[in-house]
């Protein structure tokens, strides 16, 4: 598992910030002077995982943040979409989920894709439930026959954090 | 040895925690907030689930644990997966940590192993943040609590090993100290926390551990599995399902495994 790595863009009144690798114990999280932005656009796309300590390292740093300046979340990798669904404030109130990923997976020949969505688009959350429309096609085709990827999460609970959005 | 079936209800507090006997608590249908209610109020050391993955080898490693704990201790994948290592669908994983082992090349190690499980698929990234919690917790005994987990040699001698093992249907992930100072109840009574007062709620601030890591592992694990020999042992797995989606996974009840009740 790679070592984390964040990569910074100034883009007028937004910092564009990406990340990748590993949110560990040894994470370093780009110091922002909140003065200089109105937004912060967050691309989480790398991320391979978290650990208890990330976590903590996460809302330390993002707390502050999100109390000052808007925060959009791009390409949520399904590891960032269980602690918004698991821990409080790792979605702070006032950020926004542009898009994420959705696991699919074939029981049959093992095989699982990655589907980015876009909250307003496919997956909507329409008063106490979600809907779900991929435009009456697959979202995910594997060549192989009789295989069939089904969408591999727990609706009610992997697009909660959308409820909330 | 007693073994109970009970209904499974609620109970909202938590009594004479820790006060273990030697019993198994078979339930089913028990989600995984029930299930630790149970096994801190300190009537059962063993949770099993009639409705849970390979019932019967569960049960087993619960008579296993309360007949044979100290060979629990020495060889915890013959216990829960047998001993017939023709079962096995790879060979078994082991790595002992030395003074200079950097925690990264460790689980890389480890992840190299689980590519070779079938039907990983859909737990290896849980199986692999199992690996690291349990590695920290068994690792942070043997450095100085007053510097970053992981800088420096190791301050206290002993051994710690990570092992992993696979059959058809379950990866068994667990960690071995020859310090023996897990204290099973703040184990226990962290991860209660994380389901009575939420995760966030729940966070150690400062220095040292997140104090949620051991609830990662539960959450995301179906088998859990702590023995310690204070001052001796300490072994924690922890086991996942092989060759199912994480859809069905979600589905399925927990179990735990409690051995000795660890420095207080």
């Amino acid at each position: 598992m790679s070592q984390f790595k964040s990569t910074l863009k100034s883009d007028g009144g937004v910092l564009k910030l990406a990340f990748e690798g590993m949110i560990d114990e040894d994470v370093a999280f780009p110091q922002v002077e909140l003065k200089d932005y109105k937004a912060i656009h967050l691309d989480l796309q790398g991320i391979k995982a978290i650990n208890s300590v990330g976590i903590r390292e996460w809302l330390d740093w993002i707390r502050p943040l999100s109390e000052k300046l808007q925060i959009h979340l791009f390409n949520c990798p399904k590891t960032i979409v269980f602690q918004f669904n698991m821990v409080e404030g790792f979605l702070p109130p006032k950020s926004l989920v542009e898009s994420f990923y959705v696991p699919f997976f074939c029981e049959k020949c093992d095989r699982e894709e990655n589907v980015l969505v876009k909250p307003g688009r496919e997956v909507t959350a329409v008063g106490n439930s979600i809907k779900i429309d991929f435009g009456g096609k697959p979202p995910a085709k594997c060549d192989k026959p009789q295989c069939e990827l089904e969408m591999d999460v727990t609706e009610g609970k992997y697009f909660q954090f959308l409820k909330r959005v | 040895m007693a073994i109970k079936k009970r209904k499974p209800h609620h109970k909202p507090v938590m009594a004479n925690l820790f006060d273990v006997t030697n019993t198994i608590l078979v339930g089913e249908k028990m989600g995984p907030g029930q299930v630790l209610e149970k096994i801190c109020n300190g009537s059962f050391s063993h949770i099993v689930q009639s409705d849970s993955l390979c019932f019967k080898q569960e049960l087993s490693a619960a008579h296993f644990m309360l007949s044979r704990g100290k060979q629990f201790l020495l060889s915890p994948i013959e216990c829960i997966l047998g001993v017939e290592k023709s079962t096995r669908i790879t060979p078994d994983f082991t790595k002992k940590v030395s003074p200079d082992s950097r925690k990264a090349d460790i689980l890389n190690e480890f992840g190299n192993f689980m590519n070779e499980v079938k039907g990983v698929r859909t737990v290896w990234d849980n199986a692999f943040l199992c690996a690291d919690e349990i590695f920290t917790n068994g690792t942070k005994n043997a450095w100085r609590k007053d510097v970053k987990i992981f800088t420096g040699p190791i301050a206290f001698p002993g051994e710690v090993e990570l092992f992993a093992a696979a059959d058809e249907k379950r990866m068994i992930v667990g960690c071995r100290d020859s310090y023996g100072r897990l204290n099973v109840h703040d184990v226990l009574k962290q991860i209660y926390d994380c389901y009575e007062k939420g995760v966030a709620q729940s966070i150690r601030h400062g220095l040292g551990g997140a104090g949620i890591g051991s609830f990662l592992i539960f959450e995301s694990c179906v088998s859990y599995y702590l023995g310690v020999d204070p001052g001796h042992k300490t072994v924690v797995c922890a086991s996942f399902p092989l060759g199912i989606s994480r859809r069905a996974a979600a589905g399925l009840t927990k179990n735990i495994h409690v051995l000795g009740k660890g420095s207080t």
